[in-house]
């Protein structure tokens, strides 16, 4: 939600690697990071922060997942893949690595997506051209029309 | 081979460690003729060095104050070459940064240059824009391999951040922090 921006960040980890000078920490193992409705849990996850505020996460995992309640009432968008970069100005979740974005039964799955937080935009490649997985797993989309408004006049024909 | 410059170099990077060499090398010297009180026989059952409510203050070559250091006792004993402190306060000023650092006791080892600080352990290091406040119940500081260590719960504040862990270790060569294990924070993005 739009204002989960406005909320503290809990996290927890097993183990983390500060450097105040730099303004990077590096936490490993099991971690969780919460703001307000957004939740990202991954086996790593570096958390660049300039003068005190975080300006960029990203998470490393089998996979890494992200997810998010972008609009008051909606079910929460689901982001999933090996590395998700996380970049909160911009509020953009790039997702490489077995890519996945998904809403209630709503699923597009990539090698790489690059997703808009705030509109919901969504940019999908099939996979980075020179790089060594040879598979060739296309751009998979399952979209369910939303359910038309049944009139009283169809609901007596049934 | 550790040269002058090298060694005066990983001081300056370190202002604890300064302090707490200083304070090594200073009772040292308190050993030599310079005892307050009459130095008794040279097993450890009693301290050859009893130092009451003592302040020194100390400067370095162009009469800039590196660094203050109190204690309300400080009791040596010379067989096993350590110091018994109470109450020590260290305060020590660094180029960007001012390092407090206070317990309600320390344990100074001449043998292997540690400085073991116990019981509300406090290091705050103030600089003209955060303040960066450890809290821990002991730590232990090694004047050799200049670094800060403890396997107990510590919470460090930095600014909005707030992080607790079980178990830290500093480099002060690298300022870089490791959290043992059990890393729980909260950064609140209000303040």
């Amino acid at each position: 939600l739009p204002e989960d921006r406005n909320q503290p960040i809990e996290l927890e980890a097993n183990q983390a690697k500060l450097n105040n000078e730099t303004g990077i920490a590096e936490y490993t193992g099991n971690v969780i990071i919460t703001q307000g409705t957004a939740k990202l849990k991954a086996d790593r996850v570096i958390l660049y922060s300039v003068n005190n505020e975080v300006t960029r996460m990203k998470a490393f995992g089998e996979p890494a997942k992200y997810q998010q309640i972008l609009k008051l009432g909606e079910q929460p968008t689901h982001i999933e893949g090996k590395t998700l970069d996380l970049k909160v100005a911009e509020e953009i979740a790039e997702v490489t690595g077995n890519g996945v974005v998904y809403k209630d039964k709503d699923r597009l799955s990539a090698e790489k997506i690059i997703y808009s937080l705030k509109t919901g935009e969504l940019n999908a490649k099939k996979n980075q051209n020179g790089s060594q997985d040879t598979t060739d797993r296309p751009i998979k989309m399952i979209f369910y029309p939303p359910k038309k408004e049944e009139t009283p006049q169809q609901e007596s024909n049934k | 081979m550790i040269t002058k410059a090298k060694i005066k170099q990983i001081l300056k990077s370190s202002p604890l460690l300064l302090a707490a060499v200083a304070l090594l090398f200073w009772l040292s010297f308190q050993e030599e003729g310079n005892n307050i009180q009459p130095a008794p026989p040279t097993d450890d059952s009693a301290p050859d060095l009893i130092l009451i409510n003592s302040v020194s203050t100390h400067y370095d070559e162009t009469g800039q104050q590196q660094y203050q250091l109190t204690a309300t006792k400080i009791d040596h004993f010379q067989e096993s070459h350590i110091a018994l402190l109470e109450k020590p306060y260290l305060i020590n000023q660094a180029e960007d940064a001012q390092w407090q650092a206070n317990a309600l006791s320390g344990r100074a080892d001449l043998n292997s240059d540690t400085l073991f600080l116990k019981d509300q352990v406090k290091i705050d290091k103030v600089t003209a824009t955060q303040t960066v406040s450890l809290r821990t119940s002991e730590l232990t500081i090694d004047t050799q391999k200049n670094t800060a260590e403890n396997d107990v719960l510590t919470v460090i504040h930095s600014g909005p951040s707030f992080i607790e862990s079980r178990g830290f270790f500093t480099d002060f060569n690298t300022s870089e922090t490791l959290l043992k294990s059990n890393v729980r924070g909260t950064h609140d993005v209000q303040k």
